[in-house]
């Protein structure tokens, strides 16, 4: 995926949160991005995913410009399949119907086809045995996996996953990581946050790194983790890999 | 032996809320037996008998109201509900207004406002239809409450959610947010209807033959007080302790499902 930014700007109120952040990325893979809390990268994502608008700045994703209107962002979010922290599934359906739900309504496929592009999807990430129930019944693992598969059944041309193993009890990351690590060797491109350090050098092929609503370092995860430049980003990797 | 504290590993025995309720009743009874017999009334009950069929006809027509107004007030409270959160700015403040003037002030001053001047300016004579209507703006402001209270349990990141995959704004009140709605709001509105079937009894003083218009007939034509309004208390009672249960049942229903 390509992306193009050049000055963004995004506040909250007083609170700047993106400071003239630019940014120029070309046939990346697996952009993942890492930094400490509150460094902005959230609302970076979310304005990449279309869910959030800057007060100034131009974005390019695959040659497409953004557009902040509320019709070129609907069309554009049909090309994004998003990953929430808290899986954000729809507790009133099932398990199938949630994935159900954007193909009919959003893409227009028929509810047949609809119905076996996502139990093909839950069998290959053997979810079929649940894809009658309906979240309240699924462990936190199970449900970000069905997350996944509704983000993915919409064959989107990238992934944007927020933090998407920092809700769950540590014995569901697990699978939940390796379901990403599939889809990452199946070149489904992808947009990461994450605090799972070992994770982000394992599946980026190009890494940023947020902090204060700016990003401070950037290149491959080998030179960023390895090698970085900037004593803020040294200091950090040394505190969060002590351990 | 009567105190529940689960909250202590405390239960009573079941036989415990046979005996209590037994006591309580008796309790009761006791004192209502005692207020009645120092007024030493006699009653007059086949006087009142001979007027059943009217009576019948007010419990029916109470029932009726009730439920065209719940319709209506439905329609009304989602608008209204709706509204409320609307980016409009007048059409905030519309509802708003609307929503405070109807619940703050009495039913009574509202049933004759509308009755002697809304409905005379807009030519609609006939009662019942004026009964229905006020019972339904006025038990709209509530259920819109009721609708902006399911609205705002609903939390954003449902709609963050469908709006991240290209759903439009119809389509996530339809197939998101409405469905959850309802579910949260079933009880509360099961409690407002017992409210407006109690509530219609007001219609009365604009002559509304529902039920209490019916108690005080009986009671202008025998002049047995007690004996026509005992059965209408009953009567109510009779609606409103079937819903009660109902509304206990929703809710716990919906406790277990969340």
């Amino acid at each position: 995926m390509n992306i193009e930014i050049a000055h963004l700007d995004k506040y909250f109120g007083t609170h700047h949160v993106l400071r003239d952040l630019s940014l120029q990325l070309d046939n990346v893979h697996a952009l993942v991005i890492v930094g400490p809390s509150g460094g902005g990268k959230t609302t970076f994502l979310r304005i990449l995913a279309g869910l959030e608008e800057p007060q100034r700045g131009e974005i390019q994703v695959n040659g497409r410009s953004l557009h902040f209107d509320d019709k070129s962002l609907r069309e554009y979010r049909k090309h994004v399949g998003m990953v929430f922290q808290a899986f954000n599934l729809f507790p009133h359906m099932t398990a199938l119907e949630n994935i159900v739900l954007p193909l009919e309504k959003v893409h227009g496929i028929a509810p047949a086809e609809a119905r076996d592009r996502a139990m093909d999807l839950l069998r290959r990430f053997h979810l079929e045995e649940h894809h009658h129930k309906k979240p309240g019944a699924l462990s936190g693992g199970q449900k970000q996996r069905i997350a996944l598969s509704r983000a993915i059944a919409i064959e989107p041309e990238f992934l944007i996953l927020d933090e998407p193993t920092s809700a769950l009890d540590p014995e569901f990351t697990g699978e939940v990581l390796d379901m990403i690590l599939e889809l990452r060797e199946e070149d489904v491109h992808l947009m990461l946050v994450t605090h799972e350090m070992g994770f982000a050098r394992h599946v980026a092929d190009y890494l940023l790194f947020m902090d204060d609503g700016q990003i401070t370092e950037e290149g491959s995860p080998n030179r960023v983790f390895d090698a970085p430049s900037n004593p803020k980003v040294r200091r950090f990797l040394d505190r969060v890999l002590k351990y | 032996m009567f105190i529940d504290d689960p909250g202590r590993g405390r239960v009573a025995p079941p036989r415990a809320y046979v005996i209590s309720a037994v006591i309580v009743v008796a309790a009761v009874t006791a004192l209502f037996a005692y207020a009645f017999s120092t007024i030493q009334y006699g009653f007059n009950w086949p006087s009142v008998w001979r007027y059943r069929a009217n009576l019948a006809r007010g419990f029916q027509m109470t029932i009726i109201i009730s439920l065209f107004s719940l319709g209506l007030s439905l329609l009304i409270g989602t608008a209204v509900g709706l509204a409320q959160r609307s980016r409009v700015i007048p059409l905030r403040q519309l509802a708003r207004g609307y929503v405070e003037l109807i619940r703050g002030t009495p039913l009574l001053v509202q049933i004759l406002i509308f009755f002697y001047v809304v409905a005379n300016a807009f030519g609609v004579s006939n009662r019942y239809v004026v009964g229905v209507l006020i019972m339904a703006v006025f038990s709209g402001a509530y259920v819109s409450e009721i609708v902006r209270a399911g609205l705002e349990s609903i939390p954003a990141s449902q709609i963050e959610s469908a709006r991240s995959l290209a759903l439009s704004n119809r389509q996530i009140y339809r197939y998101v947010v409405f469905p959850q709605v309802i579910k949260r709001i079933l009880p509360p509105l099961a409690g407002q209807l017992a409210s407006l079937i109690k509530d219609s009894s007001l219609l009365s003083i604009i002559a509304v033959n529902e039920f209490t218009q019916m108690a005080r007939e009986v009671n202008a034509n025998t002049f047995s007080t007690l004996e026509s309004y005992v059965p209408l208390a009953v009567g109510y009672l009779a609606l409103t302790l079937p819903i009660s249960l109902v509304t206990k049942k929703l809710e716990r229903r919906f406790a277990y499902e969340h």
